[in-house]
């Protein structure tokens, strides 16, 4: 089969415009690949391979009664647990005028997961308590993580 | 009834009821009918209500500036006017932003990450709606509008895995911090205490005894932590201070300045009451002088089975004492 | 390409067999290239070809002229014109130029005309490549002191500071043979934190501090939201109660075993004097020395 036969419309950019191609409900042009072929079609549960799931994963929370109801399970509900103070400061991204931060781990082997870390953290928190740490410093760029 | 017992070989044909013969009466409806075994919510409580006429102008639609719901749509500022968008225009949407980094969001409490990830969510709610209408419209700029939406939904999705991974991190941190706490440890973190502030924080730390006395739990921790820190208190206003050290020595037979005798008090009623004091030399003067008075009766002397019980009880009476806002002192002795 | 399905934006599951399902093998991909091309009509595509995913311009060492740097143009009808650059261009690894820059006339279809056009005809900047252009340098002449302008011909890129322009780490980019000559990365435009955007101080505040060996910083019920024990990608390690399930236990004697191996025993304990190996004594060392003492004797005479 030949791939396609568009190729006759493209000798001149217009004939190009010109192509008696498929339309929108409105009348526009619909520039396409190809003109055969329905993949509008759903994607069944027999489709795709073995991994594929079709759900939103979110049925299941209770069962039926005889007598045609159902009951709803609310220990099986989704619920949403927002913070009773929210921070309303915050948004979902950070402005582009921010300087990047590095963590820095030198002589800790293990990083953050590091032992020794911790407990330099929970001695300086003792020493200093809650102050503000030097990466609070909008200039700043490196930190001991 | 026909009688069938004696009959033509054809009788029961002739009388069979064919689409030709009569149809058979219905039956008399019943007096006591049972009661259909599945109901709904239709036929309970359906009403016919006079129907609302299609129409946005129609004032019982009228919605305030301050709904909650409008989070959930793009806010226009012009002019220090505030409206809302069906759909954010494309020369509005903030492509320059980057996603949150780890090390930005190391640093921020679980209140805050808390926060912030409900942020992300409600943004990319508001996003899937947004693509969603565009994907159905025709317009020539489509693709383009859809991309850029995209690519800050996945900033904002780069986020919300970062907050789920710092937390993560924080926990493991933490788990891996507190099974490697020795005795070593704990000493070594006592000598940066020398305020109240920092003995505060100390026994926080260490042993997570809270200043706010219903945040704790009652439990054999509790009663160590409350021990050593007596002991602690104690040792660094000895060294301090030459009359405490000699009240101590004398009265108490306790000498924190010498290193090699590990000996301090091991009592509960003696360590509860340097416990309550105040972190200055008066006031473990004081209780110095009430431990002394203690010890004089050897009834009050509280056995390691009793220890946990009495301590519920003290701090129950403590608990009471602070409500009534009442200068109560609570002493052993009073109970 | 854009989703039918806004739900598809949601998760990011299943995005590997989505994604698998797409993949043009690397053979068909210049033809697939070549056909998208085709059906594109000309005011969508640019004048240069799209590349690979993984051939994309990342970062500053491979784009060599950032937006607002000073270039010559080396090929093609303008040669020789400097123009600033406006644009990057990421999906064909090019750049946009600004006033100046060349230009080609493309056909617009009437719908997609923008206001004030009047004609079918319109002009766009055309993408230039990398290696058609030169950077444009200010330099001190070492004989004059005066400043002057020069076209440079290959940069390289060495060590590493923390601009403040572009608030991150860039590296100085040298002029090539000339020790210590450093161009300067152009100063970006000066945007206003965009409404997304957490500000550089909200973010920057500190509001976590390890405070505690005792308390986890994380509420319980929390933490089933953050990981997933049960993850079957969790790697585990074997405790002596999971071993104790591997490993069989042994299988017991039976009676005849059991009897043999007491006789066995029995025998050996009897028999522990008679197996041991007899001690050679200095008495029976002497006698046999003497034997072959005699025998090598008796040989001699013989011969």
């Amino acid at each position: 089969m030949r791939a396609t036969n568009i190729l006759q419309f493209q000798s001149t950019p217009v004939t190009n415009l010109l192509r008696p191609w498929k339309k929108f409900k409105d009348g526009t042009i619909f520039y396409g690949l190809t003109k055969t072929g329905n993949k509008r079609t759903p994607l069944t549960t027999k489709q795709g391979n073995k991994t594929m799931y079709k759900g939103t994963r979110s049925s299941g929370i209770g069962r039926h009664t005889k007598y045609g109801e159902y009951v709803i399970n609310w220990r099986k509900v989704r619920t949403f647990v927002t913070p009773t103070f929210p921070n309303l400061e915050l948004k979902p991204l950070v402005s582009h005028n921010t300087n990047e931060l590095r963590h820095e781990f030198t002589g800790f082997k293990k990083g953050p997961l590091d032992k020794n870390l911790y407990f330099e953290k929970i001695k300086e928190f003792i020493r200093d308590g809650r102050v503000q740490g030097k990466a609070s410093d909008v200039s700043c760029h490196a930190e001991r993580g | 009834m026909l009688n069938f017992n004696r009959c033509l070989h054809d009788t029961a044909t002739r009388y069979a009821r064919t689409r030709f013969t009569i149809p058979k009466p219905k039956p008399i409806p019943s007096s006591n009918p049972r009661k259909p075994t599945q109901t709904t919510h239709y036929l309970k409580n359906l009403e016919v209500t006079p129907p609302i006429p299609p129409s946005t102008a129609n004032k019982q639609f009228h919605i305030s500036d301050t709904h909650p719901l409008w989070q959930f749509f793009h806010t226009n500022i012009k002019d220090n006017k505030k409206s809302h968008d069906y759909i954010t225009p494309p020369s509005q949407l903030d492509t320059q932003s980057r996603s949150w980094s780890i090390t930005e969001l190391r640093r921020k409490s679980f209140n805050d990450l808390h926060s912030l990830w409900y942020a992300c969510l409600r943004q990319r709610n508001i996003f899937a709606r947004e693509m969603h209408l565009i994907n159905t419209e025709t317009s020539s700029n489509k693709n383009n509008h859809v991309h850029s939406l995209q690519q800050i939904n996945e900033k904002c999705r780069v986020t919300m895995w970062r907050i789920r991974h710092v937390l993560s991190e924080r926990d493991y941190a933490f788990r891996i911090a507190r099974s490697t706490t020795t005795n070593n440890v704990i000493d070594q973190l006592s000598e940066q205490v020398e305020t109240t502030e920092q003995l505060e924080r100390f026994q926080y730390a260490v042993f997570g005894i809270s200043e706010i006395i219903s945040e704790n739990v009652i439990d054999r921790k509790f009663i160590d932590g409350l021990k050593y820190i007596t002991n602690l208190k104690l040792k660094i206003l000895a060294k301090k201070h030459d009359t405490l050290n000699e009240k101590l020595v004398n009265d108490l037979q306790l000498n924190y300045r010498d290193n090699t005798s590990s000996m301090g008090i091991n009592d509960l009623a003696e360590a509860f009451i340097v416990f309550i004091a105040e972190f200055d030399l008066e006031s473990s003067i004081e209780a110095c002088d009430a431990i002394k008075e203690l010890r004089s009766d050897p009834k009050n002397k509280i056995s390691k089975y009793d220890e946990l019980e009495t301590i519920s009880k003290y701090i129950k009476q403590l608990k009471e004492s602070s409500s009534s806002q009442d200068e109560v002192e609570v002493t052993p002795e009073a109970i | 390409m854009s989703s039918k399905y806004a739900y598809e934006q949601l998760s990011k599951a299943g995005a590997r067999v989505a994604e698998r399902a797409t993949k043009v093998p690397r053979h068909l991909q210049p033809r697939l290239q070549k056909i998208m091309e085709r059906g594109t009509p000309q005011f969508r595509r640019g004048n240069l070809p799209h590349v690979r995913d993984e051939e994309r311009f990342d970062s500053e060492k491979q784009w060599r002229f950032l937006v607002g740097d000073r270039v010559v143009i080396t090929k093609g009808k303008l040669k020789g014109t400097v123009t600033t650059i406006r644009m990057h261009d990421r999906s064909t690894n090019g750049y946009i130029l600004g006033p100046g820059g060349p230009t080609r006339k493309v056909p617009v279809p009437k719908t997609l005309w923008s206001e004030g056009q009047t004609t079918h005809i319109v002009e766009m900047p055309q993408i230039m490549k990398r290696k058609d252009l030169k950077l444009v340098a200010d330099i001190e002449d070492p004989k004059t002191g005066n400043l002057k302008t020069v076209a440079v011909r290959d940069l390289v890129f060495r060590g590493g500071y923390y601009d403040e322009n572009y608030k991150k780490v860039m590296p100085y980019r040298y002029v090539a043979g000339e020790q210590g000559l450093i161009v300067p990365w152009p100063k970006p435009e000066v945007v206003p934190d965009g409404e997304l955007g957490t500000t550089p101080e909200n973010v920057r505040e500190q509001t976590f501090w390890a405070d505690s060996y005792v308390r986890n910083p994380i509420p319980n019920a929390a933490l089933l939201t953050i990981r997933n024990p049960n993850s079957k990608f969790r790697k585990g390690t074997l405790k002596l109660k999971d071993l104790a399930r591997l490993v069989a236990p042994e299988m017991p004697l039976t009676p005849e075993r059991k009897e043999y191996l007491r006789k066995e025993k029995e025998l050996k304990a009897k028999n522990k004097n008679i197996l041991e190996r007899p001690a050679l004594s200095l008495e029976d060392m002497q006698m046999i020395d003497n034997r072959i003492k005699d025998h090598l004797e008796k040989q001699s005479r013989t011969v």
